[in-house]
């Protein structure tokens, strides 16, 4: 896992958003031990108590759970990832809504260019 | 951006768990005030950013903890209790300046250094030393500006003492060795038993490593508490605060 | 505990050890020169300078007691020294005797060179059986030890005035002056006032030797030691003060 965090953003929900990413897209699977705190402390330079703090609101969300003398692996749970994924896919859609309507595009019109650009890229 | 006014801080919030306090604490030296009315919790087990331009009093601040500068008004307390020779147990100080012998090899500094402390974990030196790449049988004279950095910060995190206070430790020194430095800090620094204070005026690479932020300018608390919480409140990076606690 | 006065010590020492190397090696120099002079000087003149060079010892030691702790600023190991979790008089002590030792390494070699250069000069017509005279070595002995105490004291005059004066921050050398008088005086004083109390230690035996047309005559001197030891008292209580100075006044 890599991680670029935007210094202007609290550090641990990026952690999380890391996390809830490589989920989604499958890097990370339901059971897959996850590394220690220590370890992503390590690797993404950041405070143990980040570290510590992401893991636990992790667990608390139902993300992840502890396993007894093995550390955390991701919930298994086979709803989760299919949840995460449209979970997720909704945050992008309402952003990209979002952004459009402050730009004075209609929804529908949203729409058109997003097939649009979608065309484009296929040819 | 975003104008100075909005940086409020009232000062004084207590801290459950602190491990150190400073209650309206003054110091003055002869012509000048390096501390006024300084009033602080430091909470147990966390990584504090000691920030400000420098004159701004960091390096006293550190040294009223260290019990090399008694305070002109108000008090000090670590662990509970006025900075003395029990304190020195169990609180790591280094210096911003070369205070290891030079005529000392880098092996026998360590050796006549970790004599003195009950804390010393002389297995953590040597993986210190060997991480560090400092060269064991050379004299600390003899050592670039850098490699005594790295001496000096092996002596303070060789202790697994329960304070720790870093006075520049990345001042002077090239950015890959501060990576490095800071590497050293993550794979050493035990969060339950530990605290660390670490003074800097260069944010770069320590963005996401500190807990918590104490900002000093002229010797005055600007701001001060969480940094996840300083981020979420003002939509800013530790840099970005520093800028705007300096305009 | 012992072991940290022991690295302390240890520390003192190694860090003595090569300007005292240079100063052996000049001694001895000095002294092979002289023995070249033997029967080219006037008689016993290589002997004298040998002698003399004795006078130098104590101011030397003066000097070493203040310039050991002045070193420890200037290279900011007072940053180290006052980190460490250990009582003051560990470091002011430590210091102390390793001036001592080298006091007395210098002191031993100058006596035993000038000794040489006194034998191997004929022995000026001494007559030799009196080297050997029991009263004689321990009136040396005495009179080494009576000046060794008086030495120490000074030493310790000079060393609590350099640490008072690190309490200042500006007219450091007038302040180290001030105090250095001051508690010279009250070191003096107090060692005529406790005196009367010490009446009870005996006065020190000494004897002297008088050639007189090749007959030798001896005589007993009596020295009062009372005034010296009351000294030597005021002078502990100026290290016991200095020691904590150092150790909780001093800011660096």
């Amino acid at each position: 896992m890599q991680f670029d965090f935007d210094p202007a953003l609290p550090i641990y929900q990026q952690i999380i958003d890391a996390f809830r990413r490589a989920i989604a897209r499958g890097a990370l699977a339901p059971g897959d031990r996850i590394m220690s705190q220590r370890e992503l402390a390590q690797v993404a330079r950041v405070s143990p108590n980040t570290a510590k703090r992401a893991y636990r609101e992790m667990e608390q969300m139902g993300l992840t759970e502890t396993i007894r003398g093995q550390g955390s692996i991701v919930r298994r749970d086979p709803t989760l990832v299919q949840t995460l994924r449209e979970e997720m896919a909704r945050g992008a859609i309402q952003q990209f809504i979002g952004e459009m309507r402050s730009l004075g595009f209609s929804g529908e019109e949203a729409i058109e260019m997003a097939r649009k650009s979608l065309e484009e890229e296929r040819t | 951006m975003v104008d100075e006014s909005r940086l409020e801080y009232e000062g004084g919030h207590e801290v459950k768990d602190a491990i150190i306090s400073f209650r309206n604490v003054t110091k003055r030296f002869p012509g000048a005030d390096a501390l006024t009315d300084v009033t602080v919790d430091v909470p147990k087990g966390q990584v504090i950013g000691l920030l400000g331009p420098n004159g701004s009093g960091k390096s006293t601040f550190l040294k009223l903890i260290a019990g090399l500068h008694r305070p002109t008004q108000g008090q000090v307390l670590v662990g509970g209790r006025v900075p003395d020779r029990e304190t020195k147990s169990y609180v790591a100080y280094m210096p911003e300046v070369d205070h290891i012998y030079p005529w000392m090899t880098v092996g026998r500094a360590m050796q006549f250094i970790g004599s003195f402390y009950k804390d010393w974990d002389a297995e953590r030196a040597e993986r210190l030393i060997d991480f560090f790449e400092l060269p064991r049988r050379n004299r600390v004279g003899k050592l670039s500006k850098g490699m005594r950095a790295k001496l000096r910060l092996t002596a303070v995190l060789a202790r697994a003492s329960s304070i720790i206070l870093l006075d520049e430790p990345l001042s002077g020194i090239d950015p890959p060795s501060r990576i490095r430095i800071v590497d050293a800090l993550l794979s050493e620094f035990d969060s339950g038993e530990q605290t660390i204070i670490l003074s800097t005026h260069e944010v770069m690479e320590t963005e996401s490593l500190f807990d918590r932020l104490i900002f000093l300018v002229n010797g005055q608390i600007r701001l001060e508490g969480d940094v996840e919480e300083l981020r979420r409140r003002y939509g800013t990076s530790v840099q970005g605060l520093f800028k705007e606690v300096l305009a | 505990m012992r072991s940290a006065y022991l690295q302390l010590l240890g520390k003192e020492l190694q860090q003595a050890v090569s300007t005292a190397l240079v100063f052996i090696l000049l001694i001895v120099a000095w002294f092979a020169f002289l023995t070249t002079r033997i029967g080219v000087w006037p008689n016993l003149l290589p002997f004298g300078l040998g002698i003399a060079t004795l006078g130098f010892v104590p101011f030397w030691a003066l000097w070493r007691t203040f310039y050991s702790f002045r070193q420890e600023w200037t290279g900011d190991h007072m940053y180290l020294l006052l980190s460490l979790p250990v009582p003051g008089w560990y470091a002011t002590s430590t210091k102390l005797i390793v001036a001592m030792i080298e006091l007395f390494i210098y002191s031993g070699i100058i006596l035993g060179g000038s000794l040489l250069l006194f034998t191997a000069d004929g022995l000026g017509g001494f007559p030799v059986e009196l080297l050997r005279e029991q009263a004689l070595f321990s009136t040396s002995l005495k009179a080494a030890l009576v000046q060794t105490l008086g030495l120490v004291i000074l030493m310790i005059v000079i060393q609590f005035s350099y640490l008072f004066s690190r309490l200042v921050s500006r007219r450091r050398g007038l302040m180290m002056i001030l105090v250095g008088l001051v508690s010279s005086w009250f070191v003096f004083r107090v060692g005529g006032w406790i005196a009367p109390l010490l009446d009870w230690i005996p006065p020190v035996k000494l004897h002297g030797i008088q050639i007189d047309a090749g007959v030798v005559y001896m005589h007993t001197a009596y020295l009062g030691v009372a005034p010296i030891i009351g000294s030597f008292a005021a002078a502990l209580l100026l290290f016991i003060i200095g020691s904590n100075v150092l150790e909780r006044d001093i800011e660096l």
